[in-house]
């Protein structure tokens, strides 16, 4: 398939637009149009590339040998930031990937860099799609349900039926709206 | 003192009822959900004193939960050697539990009228808290009804560690997300004997999901058996591991069945030959191992399956493997006294003949 912009390379990216009157494009780019369009960031495309080639690296690890999470924490690709420290449970970089364990829930976020990569090896992608707990505030609710119709929005215009998913769209966009409101009600 | 006999029946008694008649494929369905209270640090990290304040407030909140009354609450310092062994090779605690005991604990459902599901709850084992349904057969939904049931309730008192992006947050990085993870365990001697098995292990791990042995380690099967379980914890959600795993279920028995019919239909001796050879091992071996034991109740199963044979009782495989483990005969068998290997190998011979030898008296 040939990129839709230049016409000339290979096209790897493939986009689905749902405009407002509810029509459909779709879109074969390449690359670098894709890139040049500026809708997708460079970390996006790598995210879809790294998912495609990495499948097959998820399957040679069985789940139950104790050895896995070693295998894992090998990619660790920084020599030097070794001795960075969580500040909160103060777990080095080396330690955890040791024990192939981290140390708290902060660590997901002050070793983002290193664990995300590492993260999507083991899992299909880093967005949690399952349940949020009783007690969670509305907002997140709220997001949470956002992400669950964007879902299935997916998975109507998979199966083009795009009635239907019209009505995902607007009902996405009037929660957004309302997330919106909810987030500067709390700012005043 | 008394407690500890308490202790002990309730712990022997961790067995199921089995339908014997009926062809086995999937003998059991394991689901487990991984939890942490936030506010403390992973217990990869985590110092003695943090570890009792998260085993006194859990006991605290199991003590305050109506719906949790028929469960009992156990320090693993308490339940004697032998009985934690047994929650070891039933697979309630891990193995690795035992070498450090102190600050953990199991909850576990001491409401043995319903002998077809086992719940336990594990407390500061790899993470903060484990709940754990065990049942027999292919019951994968239920026992993750029932593990949400718990954690619904737990939740009310309880806040768990959550990220809106991670979901639920593990110190493994491969549970995070739903923290989820549900497992079968498998009997399929005629995919292993067609080998069938390789490409269905092949195409299992492209869709996320691993297999392994049951009790070997690495690559060495024992007894034909396998456990099949979620790879993936984040990015898909709670039903769609739960349905995808019950498909898988479906669909290896109608694999093992393709595959059986298959061997039946063709004459071979050396099929035939293997089944009466265990069939004579068990008849008249003294002493059988326990990885032994399963190999030769695997091949007589699959013999009474194919209608080979039909010199031997039938029979239960998984109620079997449970009776016959090394700890299950120290407590059933010998008691108080410390066995030998020897000993335990001698009274597993006997057991498994008296269960299978039509004559036996």
């Amino acid at each position: 398939m040939i990129c839709d912009n230049c016409r000339k390379n290979e096209a790897t990216i493939h986009l689905i637009q749902l405009n407002n009157n509810g029509e459909i494009k779709k879109f074969d780019l390449c690359k670098e149009c894709a890139k040049e369009l500026a809708f997708l960031s460079d970390e996006n495309i790598n995210e879809n590339e790294f998912n495609n080639s990495t499948n097959i690296l998820a399957i040679d690890l069985g789940f139950f040998n104790e050895m896995e999470s070693f295998d894992f924490f090998d990619n660790l690709n920084s020599a030097n930031k070794e001795n960075k420290r969580c500040q909160y449970c103060n777990i080095s970089l080396s330690a955890i990937k040791k024990i192939g364990r981290v140390g708290c829930p902060k660590c997901y976020e002050e070793f983002k860099e290193e664990l995300n990569p590492l993260i999507k090896l083991i899992q299909t992608g880093i967005e949690h799609k399952g349940k949020i707990p009783i007690n969670s505030n509305r907002r997140l609710k709220i997001e949470k349900k956002i992400k669950d119709l964007k879902f299935m929005l997916e998975e109507q215009i998979i199966i083009e039926n795009f009635e239907e998913a019209a009505k995902l769209r607007d009902k996405i966009s009037s929660l957004q709206k309302k997330l919106y409101y909810s987030v500067r009600k709390l700012k005043k | 003192m008394e407690e500890n006999i308490l202790i002990n029946q309730n712990i022997k008694d961790l067995k199921f009822k089995y339908n014997s008649e009926k062809q086995q494929v999937v003998l059991n369905s394991y689901v487990s959900l991984f939890r942490n209270i936030s506010g403390y640090k992973f217990n990869s990290v985590i110092d003695k004193t943090d570890k009792e304040a998260i085993l006194n407030l859990v006991a605290d909140v199991k003590s305050k939960i109506s719906s949790l009354k028929s469960f009992n609450f156990y320090n693993l310092r308490d339940i004697p050697r032998l009985q934690r062994q047994l929650l070891i090779d039933q697979k309630i605690i891990s193995g690795l539990t035992v070498q450090k005991i102190s600050g953990k604990a199991v909850i576990l459902n001491s409401n043995l009228v319903d002998k077809n599901k086992l719940t336990a709850i594990t407390v500061n084992e790899d993470e903060h808290l484990k709940i754990e349904c065990i049942m027999p057969g292919r019951n994968i939904s239920n026992c993750y009804k029932e593990v949400l049931k718990i954690e619904k309730n737990l939740e009310k008192k309880l806040s768990f560690s959550f990220n809106k992006n991670l979901g639920y947050l593990t110190s493994n990085p491969s549970l995070i997300g739903t923290g989820l993870k549900a497992t079968i365990i498998v009997h399929v001697p005629s995919m292993v004997i067609s080998t069938r098995i390789v490409d269905f292990i092949k195409n299992l791990n492209q869709t996320g999901y691993g297999v392994s042995s049951f009790f070997g380690e690495g690559n060495e099967i024992i007894g034909n058996l396998f456990q099949i379980s979620n790879l993936i914890t984040l990015g898909k959600n709670e039903e769609s591991i739960i349905e995808e795993l019950t498909a898988i279920s479906k669909n290896i028995i109608e694999e093992e069945e393709e595959a059986r019919e298959e061997l039946k239909s063709t004459e071979n001796f050396s099929i035939e030959d293997s089944v009466y050879r265990s069939f004579g091992m068990i008849k008249y071996a003294k002493i059988l191992s326990f990885e032994e034991s399963l190999e030769l109740l695997s091949i007589l199963k699959f013999g009474i399956d194919l209608g080979i044979i039909d010199e031997v009782k039938k029979f239960d495989f998984y109620e079997l493997i449970n009776l016959i483990s090394d700890s299950s005969i120290e407590i059933n068998y010998i008691r108080n006294k410390k066995a030998t290997l020897d000993e335990i190998d001698f009274i597993r011979a006997c057991v498994i003949r008296e269960k299978l030898l039509k004559d036996y008296s």
